[in-house]
Order: C-alpha cells, then structure tokens, then sequence
C-alpha cells in the first residue's frame, strides 16, 4: 500500500473567470466607462423591438406571461447536471442496515471509507427514516428536500447494457440512444416547440457544449456570464458586428466547401444574440438570502439561476460537475471525509442555494441529477472503488414527488457477492430513459410521438416520478 | 549556422565572408549576414530579429563579450554567476557523445531582446540544466555536414522555406524594407552559396563536426495585391497545397513563410516548396526522394535535425524564473501557468512544428492532470519524453507513458496492489491508449476480464518516493501469479516490471491498437470523417513497421486524401490552434500571456484536462457558442485598442501599429495591404461580398470614404479590418 501523502484527485478545475481588464474610467468624472457603455447599451436595448421580452426582469411579470400560454412546456424549465465520472451510489445513499456493506466496505474509523450508521457521530449518515438508508453526511442540505417531499432519490437508475466505459456510458446516456448522433434534448427541442418567444430556450452551462445538447437545433455554451460580453469593443463595437453578421449571412454554400460551414455560418449571428441577451440582464443577485459556494460550480448554479428568473424564456439547461472518479481515497463522511465528501458538499449546497434562490419558481422548475454509473461494491485496496453499472440519481422540483426509487426489483436483500451482478455491481433496476420519458410527459407535456421523436425505439414503463 | 538578418544599421558583424548581392524580388529585399555569434571570441554580434512579415527588423545587436549590455533584466537568459541548475535527473543514460556543437541560427523576438552569453555558457547551461534536449544530437557527427543545407537545389531553395518559427532563423533572413540599402543584396542562389559555406566555417572554428542541419528561411518576397474576386464560390488557389501543408503540419504560418507561399505561383511550384517542408518537418533530407520502407521494419534514414535557438534559448530564459521543489532544491517545480507558458513558447516559436504538433498529439493521447499530484516537472518530464520521441515508436511511447509518474499517480496505478487491484490504468489504457472501442460504443477486442487481469500484471508498479518522478517496481506489493490478458498467458513474475511491460506491448502489437491510432491520426491530420481506405492503409503500415511513427506520418501525408483539395481548409481549428495560430500568422511579439489566459477560459487549458480522454479534435467538439466567443475576443483583443489589448503584432519598430507596419513595408494601396493581411490569415481567399466589406471598412470614417495610409485616422480602419478578416468565419477553417 502506498504511503503517498494523499492528494485530491480528480478535483474538478476551478471555474475559468475572465480576467477583468482594468476598466478604462472617464477623464471627467472617472465613472466607469464600462458601465457607461452598458448603459448607452440598455437605452439602445430599450428603443428595439426585442427589448420588451429582454428586459422581462421581474419575475411576477415572467409568471404572468408564462400562465398566459396554454403549451405544456410553458413557462417550464429542466436543468440537467450530470455527476461526470461515476458518482459512488451506495456511499451517496448507504445501506447501513445491512451488515455486508460494512464486510464491503469497512468504516471509516477501521480505516475504510465505509459511512457509520446514523448516530455514531463524527461521519454518521443522516438517516432516512423507515427507509433502513442514510445519506451521506456531506449532502445534509438535500435532507431537508427530501423530508418536505419535493426531491425523489433513484438508487438504481441506469441500463442494462452498461459498458463501465465513462465515454461510452456518458455518450449513451446523453444521446438516450447511443447510435444516435444527437442528444436526447436537442432532439426535444426539435419535437417539441417552443411555448412562446425566447431568447435563450437552451444553453449548455460550461465551456463545451454537453452531448445531450448537440444536434440539429443550434444551442450555445456559455462559461462564464459575467464575461460575456463585447462592451470591450466600445466605438469599434458596431461596426465589427455588423461585419461579422454580413459574413455570416452570405450563403455558406458560396463561400466555402467546408463540410462545416453551415453550422459555422449560424454561430456568429446566434453568439451576437446571445451576447445581447446576456448583457441586458447584468450580473447574478441571489434572492432569499440564498448563499452560493465559491466554486465553479456553485457560480455556475448561481447565474443559471439568474438567467431562468429573468425571464430569457430558458426551457433547457445542463450543467456539468466532475471529480467522481474515486478510484483512490475516496473518503468517508465527517472528518474522514475526503474525494467523494468534498465533491457531494459542493453539488448539494449549491443546488440547495439554487433552489432556496428561485424559492416559488421552483413549481416549474426541475432538477434532474445524473451519472454515467455506480462504483463497484468492494472496495479497491487504495479507498477507492471502480467502475460499476447504474447508481443513484436525483429528481428535485415542480411536481416531483419525493422518496426514495428502487424500482419494481427493489433493493438488493444484501450485498452479498451471490446478489450482485458479476459478483460485483448493483444491477440497474430503473431505465434511464423512463426516467427522461417521466419528466419528457409530466413536466413538459410532451404527447406519445413526441416522446417517440425524443427516444426512437423505447418502450416507456412509468416511474411514476410526478405526482 | 550564419544567419543573415537585414542590416539596417548594422555593421557586419562577423567576419564572415558575403556573398554577391543581387536584388532577389520586385520589392527591395537586402540581407545582411551577420553571424550568429556562438563561437567563443569569434563573432562580436548577435542580432536578433522578428519574422514581421517581410520586414524583418534588426532588434539590436550586441557584443557578445559584453553581455551587461542587455538594458532589461527581464531578458537576461542567464544570470551572471548562477549555477545551472539541474532540473530532474535523467534516467536514461547520457548520450554516447556529446552532440555535436551546432551551428545556430540565432533570432528573437525584438521584444525579448538579449545579450548573448558567451559561447559556452550559452551552450552549456541548458546541457547543464539536463532539460534542454531540443539542440539534436546527430548520432555519427562525423556525418558529411551539408547533406541537408548543400545539396538543396538551387531551384528548390528559393521556394523552400525551411525554418518555420516566428523567431526561427527564417525570420532573422533579412527582411523587406524601403529606405536603407547598405547591406548586402542577396539572391536566392547567392544566399544558398552562404548557408553552404557557413558549416564550413564553423567547423574550422569549432574542430567539431557538424550535424547535417536543415538552414534558414530564405527572406520571400511580398505577396500582390490582391484584386476583386469574381461573384460566386471562390476557388482554391493553385498553390493551395502549400497553404495545406502550412495549416495543418503548423500551428499556423509565419508571416513570412506565408508570403513565401504566396510566391509560388502554380500548383507543381507549390507541391516542390511542400515536399521539401513536410520532408524537413518528419527530418527527412528533402533532396532525396519519399521512403518507400514503409510496410517493414527497416529503418528510416536517421533523422536531419532543424536547428531551433531562437525557442531554446527562450525556453531556457523562461526556466530562470522557476523555484526549486520545496523539499528537493535539485529539481525546478514549474507552477502549472509556467508550464503552460513554456509548451506555448514551442508551439509559437519552434521551427520543428511538425514536432510540436506530434507532441501535443502524445501529451494529449496519453493525457494527465497536474491537478493530480500539483508536481510540475512530472508534468515537463512527459512532455519532453513525448517531444524526443515523437516521430519513434508506439511501444516505446506507450511505455514512457505508462511509467511516468504524472500517469501513474493520475490513474492510480501507483496504488494499485495486489489485496484488490486498481482498475483505472488497466481499463484506461485498453480503452483509449490503445484497442479502443468499435463505432457502437463497445470494448474493440478486449473484456472486463482482460482489464481485471491487466490490472493485476500492473500491480507493483510505482513511481519513486522522491519528487524527481522515476519509476520503481514494488514486489511486495505484486500479485502472484500468470494473468491471461488479451488471450496470452502472463507468466508471474514477482521480481520486475516484466508482466505489466508485457501487457503493454501485447496492446501495442494489437491490429485494433493499429486501428485505433491509425484513425486518430489521420483525423488529426486529415479529416474528422477519413476514408476507410485511408486508415486501412495507414493502419498497416503501423502494424507492418511495428508502430514507427515516422513511417505513418509518410503515409498520411503522401496519400491521396491528405493531397485532395477536397480536405483543403476542409477541418476546423481547435482553440488552441486558433490562439496559438493568430500569434504566428501575424508576428505578434508582446507578451503571450493574453493567449495563455484566453487557452484556460475557452476550455483548452493545457496539463490540466481532466477527462482520461484528452481534447478531442473533431470540430463537433468545439463549434459552439462559448468557443466562437473567446476567439472572437481573442481576435479583437489582439487587433482592437480599445479592447483593453496589450497585445502587439507586426513590426517592433511600428510599434504595433498596423498603420506604420504598411508604411514599412510600403504597402500603401488598398488592394495592397488586402493582398498582405489575407494572406497571413485566410491563404488570399475571399468573396465578392467579403472583399467589398474589407474596402468599405478600410474606407470608413475616412475623409471622402478614401483610404489613404498617410492619414492617422486610417489606423482605426485598418485595425477593424484586421478584426474583420480574423473573424470571417474562413479563419477558422484549417
């Protein structure tokens, strides 16, 4: 055994911030021209056409324009993050109950990365009362969604072919079908259209754009929403634009035979929108004294939020968090708390913040929690686990009805190596895609052959998700 | 090596012997030789200069005897009295023979100017340093000197221009300039008769033998102006395929190899000028003909080196600022920006971009995360490892992977022991170094069994317990044995690495690992959709050379589909080749600070990606809203003043101003200044609609809506112009 001192591993990165150029202030009055030229900006904003659905700042204002529309996506918004790397299940959500998840995975105090039960202090689980499971320490702040009923807890959810390959089992879940090019929610932006107007139906929140999103209907990335934008450019600002949208709008036929010039030729005009779309809601205030962690991906969660309440008319969103490949010192909770623990504090606080922020507007919104797969039952001999099949997901939000999923199998009566698929993983009980097919039909309304456009080929058998 | 460099001022500076001079082109062109001053009490001067574009300015020129002449510290390579430090201890034993003291071309970026140390400190400290391996060492120096820089035709040299860095010896060659005409003028011919002599010369000076180096750049000429296109898809210029080869063997042209490519006028001129790059580029001598060994294992003729001081003496200069690792003063611990700054030196400076394309492929292939062990130098060690041995074999690739430490702490298998293996490495290794997966997702030949079985063979394998990232082998920790991996039978062997060695070349031999590599290379360099002829084809040679990769290089780039205009500019750049590529198409010589930070917020931070996977490098993956954003930023970061830029490109002397660039290079005409600015970025391509839209932005707020360079209010026009092409969505097409 390695007597390294243990690193983090597979920290995520931390969230790239565009350094601030040193803004440039006026020689008279030393106000800062940035803000000038946002503003000079906004007036513009106001005088145009468009500027009545950008500026739909209030969220009272958005509400009575979203209950003013019949479709049933309107005014509805999913956010899907996905848990990159394979979230370990059974430590997320612990069968302390039965005595071989301490055989498999021995406690923290033993020197394994075993959860204690409920009530042994320091890296006690919280217990789900009646339910023989607690969760991890580290994701307290989702126990109090999960008592008042709003956040719905799968522990087996994947596919029964699960490769074990992060790419292949990322790749299969994004696209709902892993032949397929495209991902599920670009194809549902093409099945199902729009309720209203809007200026930012989808976006993916980091710096590429999430498989699920990719495919014929043009979605944009965005990092960082304070960076965002070409204020920079002050006088030389219209002019440049005006360029690139006149180049953009030749025909991409005739300018080139690049086998990607069509898709090339709709990003500029389509980054300059949003660009606009962005700037005009300036930057994130938290409401109901929500409190954010300083990371990546609270901030992230942070302007998600900001975008959906300003009313962009936002529909779909994805956001990604890494670090769940804990091959290695994957930790317990409390003090023993290392990999996993540090990862699942920062994916529940700031859900938690984003959900305390949005506070009402939670009704329409919901929060789909994913990962490509569970981690092996036994433990590795370096704390840490590998590869296995399906794991625990979340559901949190408008209409969901909380509780723990098993599935119809329910749990496994013990994680005995004779219960276990291969000796060595919990066997999916709950399809991912009836999982997408519940919230494709329940929250968004979607009709049979919409959901047929969505997941070609799937037979749907309900969850039951919603209540 | 001599190098010539325009001589505006300059006296000549060593005593080397001139050349005839003879107006080599319509623009004025003059050189003058200055030597490069590397030969201790020879040569006074060292002169550095910047590919500007045909106006290659004399930076300063130095004694080289008085080194306290440099007036920025910042730019002091190596400080007086400082010990070389040494960075990481090699493992390998040292070469047989010392290398040969190259004859160097010596160039900088105006804006690095420096003193040259003396002669064998300048040498030396890299040696010393035990990081610098880029100086080649020929093995058999005795080897005729002027196989590479002699024998080149005298036709073939006016079109082959050979160094390719911004600060390469091509950018030193004299540069364009109206004005002054003391210097000597050259010809092509008479310039070749200098790079002939000089070895010569040197030899007699040094009494060492001298490598057979590939020579210079010689200066080219400016490109024509550029007329109105016709209405309707423009066609490919009948040169394209030198752009071709420029954009995708390069991070991207230099000004002045762009105009070299600009001048040859026909489409077999431009297929001789490429030839003798791609050959020098694989370190192949360009006079002889394609090798045709590449079904067998015989070997290549050895490598003929390009000389690249101008980037070693900058990364060598950018090593002064690293610190020591805190518990072992011996090894220099770059922080991860360092190391990203350092990798961007090579790719925007080295003449061997062929290499630093191939060792970004590797570094990628086989990636790592700092963020895993924080340990700079296991980061560097990689690098240099894949950079040596970029153009060699799989195996031997796939083992310098394998057992360096930043791999090994990333996927575990320094913890991965015999109790309960450690799948990571196993899984990883088959999964994307190696077999890969078919077009449905599915392992390619290998199961979960032979990753359980692989991982045991693994077991024992560790880095060292210093910081110094060598390799060790535990047997206490390994588990006992045979393993049946890939359907062989590993015997247990408890004493040494053998069994995960074993397993590593059984992938490596694998027809699937061929496959594998085959089709990523040839998407690399290519195409994102390959012919099935085509990686069939490159997938044998890589089974039947046994993973030579200079072998599959010749191939991909001798096929028919890399020579179809139908892949010309027909791939996307990736944002690193998009950043990296604006600051070698225009010469940009202020700080790359502005292009490392904008790597890290566009999502292509160098050493510290997390996924296994490495950047991917299909467009797919990169055409997307927040990707066109940073590099539109980036576009007019580095054109537009007001965009808080500090960025500076052209000509020092015009202090970055496009205006006073023109005015240098006696650009003055509309059509002119087109013909030069699309030509540094776009290969001369451009629409009806885009061609008016650079004039009316040429001619905007000008009075009367006519240009004229003279007048200052122009310098707005021209710099939005420059934004304008640099974000025509032709830019990013490669």
């Amino acid at each position: 055994m390695s007597r390294k001192p243990r690193l983090k591993r597979d920290l995520p990165d931390p969230l790239p911030v565009d350094k601030d150029p040193n803004e440039p202030t006026c020689g008279c009055c030393g106000e800062s021209l940035e803000i000038l030229s946002r503003r000079t900006f906004l007036r513009r904003a106001l005088r145009s056409a468009a500027a009545a659905t950008l500026i739909g700042l209030f969220p009272g204002a958005t509400l009575a324009r979203r209950d003013a529309l019949a479709a049933g996506n309107a005014g509805k918004t999913l956010v899907v993050i996905f848990q990159r790397g394979g979230n370990d299940g059974i430590n997320t959500i612990v069968p302390y109950t039965d005595p071989q998840y301490y055989v498999m995975r021995p406690r923290a105090t033993a020197g394994g990365i075993g959860i204690l039960p409920p009530g042994s202090g320091n890296g006690a689980g919280l217990d789900l009362p009646g339910t023989g499971f607690a969760m991890h320490p580290s994701i307290q702040p989702f126990l109090n969604l999960y008592t008042n009923g709003t956040l719905a807890v799968l522990t087996r959810a994947g596919y029964l072919g699960s490769t074990q390959s992060h790419f292949t089992d990322q790749d299969t879940i994004e696209r709902g079908v892993f032949s397929m090019q495209d991902g599920w929610l670009n194809r549902y932006l093409r099945a199902v259209p729009a309720a209203g107007s809007s200026n930012l139906r989808a976006a993916g929140i980091g710096s590429d754009l999430a498989p699920s999103l990719r495919g014929q209907v043009l979605v944009p990335a965005v990092s960082n929403f304070g960076a965002f934008n070409f204020s920079r450019l002050r006088g030389a600002r219209a002019s440049l634009e005006s360029n690139l949208r006149a180049m953009d709008a030749q025909d991409p036929d005739l300018t080139t035979t690049n086998p990607f010039r069509s898709l090339v030729h709709q990003l500029g005009p389509d980054m300059l929108n949003r660009v606009a779309a962005i700037e005009a809601i300036g930057p994130a205030t938290p409401q109901n004294g929500a409190v954010y962690p300083n990371t990546g991906f609270g901030t992230q969660m942070r302007d998600l939020a900001h975008v959906i309440r300003s009313g962009l008319g936002l529909e779909v969103a994805t956001v990604d968090i890494g670090g769940w490949d804990t091959h290695e010192d994957q930790g317990g909770g409390g003090t023993f708390a290392q990999n996993q623990g540090a990862r699942l504090d920062d994916l529940s606080r700031s859900v938690r913040a984003f959900n305390d922020d949005l506070g009402p507007l939670m009704s329409n919104i919901v929060v789909l929690i994913c990962t490509e797969f569970s981690r092996t039952v036994r433990q590795n001999a370096s704390n840490g686990t590998d590869h296995a099949k399906g794991g625990v997901w979340f559901l949190l939000g408008g209409g969901v009805k909380g509780g723990l999923y098993h599935g119809t199998a329910g749990w496994v009566p013990s994680l005995l190596p004779a219960n276990l698929d291969q000796g060595r993983y919990i066997a999916p009980t709950v399809e991912f895609r009836d999982i997408f097919a519940d919230v494709l039909t329940k929250h968004f309304g979607a009709t049979t052959s919409q959901l047929a456009s969505v997941l070609p080929g799937h037979v749907y058998q309900p969850v039951g998700l919603f209540g | 090596m001599l190098r010539a460099t325009e001589a505006q001022n300059a006296p000549l500076a060593c005593r080397l012997p001139t050349a005839a001079a003879n107006g080599i082109c319509r623009r004025t062109i003059y050189m003058l030789v200055s030597c490069v001053a590397l030969f201790a009490g020879f040569g006074p001067a060292a002169t550095f200069a910047h590919d500007n574009g045909g106006r290659h300015d004399v930076v300063k020129s130095v004694n080289n005897q008085a080194p306290s002449a440099s007036k920025d510290k910042r730019t002091d390579p190596i400080k007086p009295g400082k010990k070389p430090r040494r960075l990481i201890k090699k493992s390998e034993p040292g070469p047989s023979a010392p290398s040969p003291a190259p004859i160097q071309h010596l160039s900088m970026p105006q804006s690095e100017t420096q003193p040259l140390a003396a002669t064998g400190e300048l040498k030396d400290t890299p040696n010393k340093s035990g990081t610098v391996t880029t100086t080649p060492s020929f093995a058999g120096g005795g080897i005729v000197p002027t196989a590479g820089a002699a024998s080149i035709a005298p036709s073939a040299l006016g079109s082959s221009a050979i160094g390719t860095g911004v600060s390469s010896a091509a950018s030193s060659m004299a540069g364009v300039s109206s004005g002054t005409s003391q210097s000597p003028q050259l010809t092509g011919r008479s310039l070749h008769m200098l790079l002939q002599q000089a070895p010569g010369i040197s030899t007699l000076i040094t009494g060492i033998p001298l490598s057979p180096v590939i020579p210079a750049d010689p200066i080219a000429p400016l490109p024509p102006p550029l007329a109105a296109p016709q209405a309707g898809l423009p066609p490919p210029p009948p040169n394209w395929f030198a752009y071709h080869v420029l954009n995708r063997l390069t991070y991207g042209g230099t000004p002045n190899q762009l105009n070299m490519v600009a001048s040859l006028k026909t489409g077999p001129e431009a297929m001789t000028w490429a030839t003798v790059f791609m050959k020098e580029q694989l370190e192949l001598d360009p006079t002889k003909p394609w090798p045709t060994n590449l079904h067998d294992t015989s070997p290549l003729p050895p490598p003929l080196p390009t000389q690249d001081i101008a980037a070693d003496m900058l990364l060598a200069q950018d090593k002064a600022d690293w610190q020591a690792d805190a518990s072992d003063a011996g090894v220099l611990s770059p922080t991860l920006a360092q190391l990203q700054d350092h990798d961007l030196i090579r790719k925007m400076y080295s003449r061997r971009q062929l290499k630093e394309k191939m060792t970004y492929f590797w570094d990628n292939h086989f990636n790592t995360n700092y963020r895993s062990h924080g340990k700079g130098q296991y980061e560097l060690q990689e690098n240099e490892a894949f950079r040596s041995k970029a153009f060699g074999t799989f195996l031997d690739l796939l083992m310098t992977s394998g057992k360096s430490a930043a791999m090994m702490i990333y996927l575990n298998t320094d913890v991965n022991v015999k109790e309960n293996p450690n799948e990571n490495y196993a899984r990883e290794v088959l999964e994307l170094h190696t077999l890969g997966t078919t077009d449905q997702g599915t392992p390619n030949g290998y199961m979960q069994a032979d990753i359980v079985e692989a991982a045991k063979a693994f077991t024992g394998w560790d880095n060292t317990p210093d910081v110094r990232g060598g390799f060790r082998f535990v047997s206490s920790r390994h588990s006992a044995g045979s393993k049946l991996v890939l359907g062989q039978n590993i015997g247990f062997d408890g004493a040494g690495p053998s069994e995960g060695e074993q397993v590593l070349t059984l992938a490596a031999r694998h027809p699937s690992t061929a496959r594998h590599l085959a089709k990523q290379l040839c998407e690399y360099f290519v195409s994102d959709t390959p012919s099935a002829a085509l990686v069939s084809e490159v997938a044998s040679v890589f089974s039947d050379s046994n993973g030579d990769i200079k072998k599959v290089l010749i191939a991909i780039f001798t096929s028919a589909d890399f020579m179809n205009v139908a892949n010309y500019r027909g791939q996307i750049k990736t944002p690193l080749e998009y950043v990296v590529g604006i600051y070698r198409n225009l010469g940009v010589w202020s700080s790359r600070e502005p292009f490392r930070a904008r790597l890290v917020n566009v999502g292509q931070s160098l050493y510290e990606f997390a996924p296994p996977t490495g950047f991917k490098e299909q467009a797919i993956e990169w055409l997307n809203t927040n990707v066109l954003f940073h590099e539109a930023s980036m576009a007019y970061e580095t054109t537009i003043s007001g965009f808080a830029s500090t960025v500076q490109y052209g000509s020092s002397t015009s202090g970055g101003s496009l205006r006073l660039w023109m005015t240098e290079l006696s650009l003055a005409t509309e059509a002119e200044i087109l013909g030069f600015l699309t030509n540094l970025t776009v290969d001369r391509v451009a629409t009806a609609t885009e061609y008016q839209l650079y004039l009316g932005t040429l001619r905007a707020g000008l009075i009367g809506g006519s240009f004229d360079l003279k007048n200052t209010s122009s310098e707005d026009a021209l710099d939005r112009t420059m934004a304008t092409i640099l974000t025509n969505p032709r830019y990013l097409y490669q």
